[in-house]
């Protein structure tokens, strides 16, 4: 029995990372390389969310650190910024997972904007105090937007197809009743 | 229950906190030596990127092929309009070619007069584009050459038509080419028709602005726009596009690169760029007569 909830944890923890490469992966296949007046979701982003209010067993501070960074480290931004803020939000996150699950979505969606706000507004200001360039205000704005409209999906998703949901009272870690 | 979840909390939050310091005070550290050293680091990219993309490459070629297989087949839809407008450029294409062919003639008997050769330093290697830059704010390629084949920074980078960029990060196998249209890209050009120089200002969007020229007025939509060779980073004379208008009247290029769709560019080797020997010189390249002064007071 302690057997089987330790692999899947890890199973989980891995598939969180292969999820993270993969995702990197796909925004780094040549389709577009012309410039483009609009952005996709940022998925990475959403997921992490979605887990750590989830199952935050999955997503450990250090796998969030470590896939933030690679992503940062690939898609050419500021190494270590974006990872920074993501695991200082995830980790308040991961301390209210009890009270989202028993409020209900909304109150998690609301969360989860003010998150992608902190996040996205976060590095901003900090990149403009250090005079770092930034990018166009307008694409960063629906970044933020695209990736809030897809954070649901990728809730649904990860429910349906990884098994990812929220710890019901009087389960365990991964998910089982416990009686 | 509620008790177990409070028993769990008060074991492993100082642990939890620990971790949560020390991961974030790392990754700040990594980002301020970034923003202090940006070459250093941004070296150490270039190195990871280096490890990952070669073993990307193996998944990356097949969905790239994937990708582009369905683009052409949405093209079969317009297959009739398609075919109306190569019949129509065909034609335009043929005076054209009569008059390329007058050009030749006229530009070989002239070579032959001064009895020229070619550059042998404009040779080129060719790469294959691996992987773009992965977000809307940047616009950069990932070719499969590096420094194994000589690739170095600054190189300019083609496809069969016009100017991409340059490359900027090489690695042992990968190198990045930061495109014109990326918001850090600057390139000295001259219009030939009027002789007036300006700079290619990268915005992040198709058509990169024209800037810094001393008489717009001189320059129509329709001029031809080449590098100009300036600053001594990209060799002169390479096509860049011709001008447009945008409809708040700014002048604008039209890549002559068919940036849609990029899939082997060409590095062209120069033989002499300006090598930056320390990273003040980023800045800032020494004059040669400044060096030149400062060793006649040294000796």
């Amino acid at each position: 029995m302690a057997d089987g909830i330790a692999s899947r944890l890890w199973g989980m923890r891995l598939a969180y990372l292969g999820l993270a490469v993969f995702i990197v992966f796909c925004q780094l296949v040549p389709i577009e390389t012309v410039p483009r007046n609009w952005a996709a979701p940022d998925f990475l982003l959403a997921l992490t969310f979605a887990w750590s209010l989830r199952r935050p067993d999955y997503v450990p501070l250090f796998s969030i650190a470590l896939a933030m960074l690679f992503a940062d480290m690939m898609l050419d931004r500021p190494p270590g910024l974006m990872a920074a803020l993501t695991v200082l939000v995830c980790a308040s996150l991961q301390r209210r997972v009890f009270r989202v699950r028993d409020e209900g979505f909304a109150t998690e969606l609301l969360l989860v904007a003010v998150s992608i706000a902190l996040v996205i507004v976060g590095s901003r200001v900090i990149l403009t105090v250090l005079f770092v360039p930034t990018p166009p205000l307008g694409l960063t704005l629906f970044m933020g937007v695209m990736t809030l409209a897809a954070y649901p999906i990728v809730v649904f998703l990860s429910h349906l197809v990884l098994g990812v949901r929220a710890q019901a009272p009087g389960q365990d870690v991964v998910g089982r009743s416990l009686t | 229950m509620a008790r177990d979840r409070g028993n769990a909390e008060d074991y492993s939050g100082p642990i939890k906190r620990l971790v949560l310091t020390l991961l974030v005070l790392s990754l700040t550290a990594l980002f301020l030596v970034w923003r202090i050293d940006s070459p250093r680091v941004e070296r150490l990219r270039t190195a990871v990127i280096d490890q990952v993309m070669p073993s990307f490459s193996w998944a990356m070629v097949p969905v790239t092929a994937t990708a582009n297989l369905v683009r052409d087949f949405q093209s079969y839809a317009q297959l009739y309009e398609q075919n109306q407008e190569l019949r129509r450029e065909l034609q335009q294409m043929k005076s054209w070619k009569e008059a390329a062919l007058q050009l030749e003639q006229e530009n070989a008997r002239l070579l032959d007069l001064n009895n020229v050769r070619l550059d042998p330093a404009l040779t080129y290697v060719t790469g294959v584009v691996l992987a773009d830059s992965g977000s809307p704010f940047r616009q950069s390629v990932l070719l499969n050459i590096g420094g194994r084949d000589g690739i170095r920074d600054g190189w300019a980078a083609m496809d069969g038509l016009g100017l991409v960029g340059r490359i900027s990060g090489v690695g042992e196998r990968t190198s990045r080419v930061v495109m014109l249209t990326d918001a850090s890209s600057r390139v000295p050009a001259v219009i030939p028709r009027s002789g007036q120089t300006a700079l290619v200002i990268g915005d992040n969007t198709a058509l990169p602005p024209i800037d810094f020229v001393e008489n717009p007025q001189l320059i129509r939509p329709g001029d031809r726009v080449v590098t100009s060779g300036d600053g001594g980073v990209l060799p002169a004379g390479l096509v860049i596009g011709e001008v447009v208008q945008d409809a708040g009247g700014r002048l604008r290029v039209r890549m002559a690169a068919d940036v849609e769709r990029l899939e082997f560019l060409r590095v062209l080797r120069a033989s002499e760029t300006l090598k930056p020997a320390t990273a003040g010189q980023l800045v800032a390249p020494v004059l040669s007569e400044d060096q030149d002064t400062a060793e006649a007071i040294d000796g």
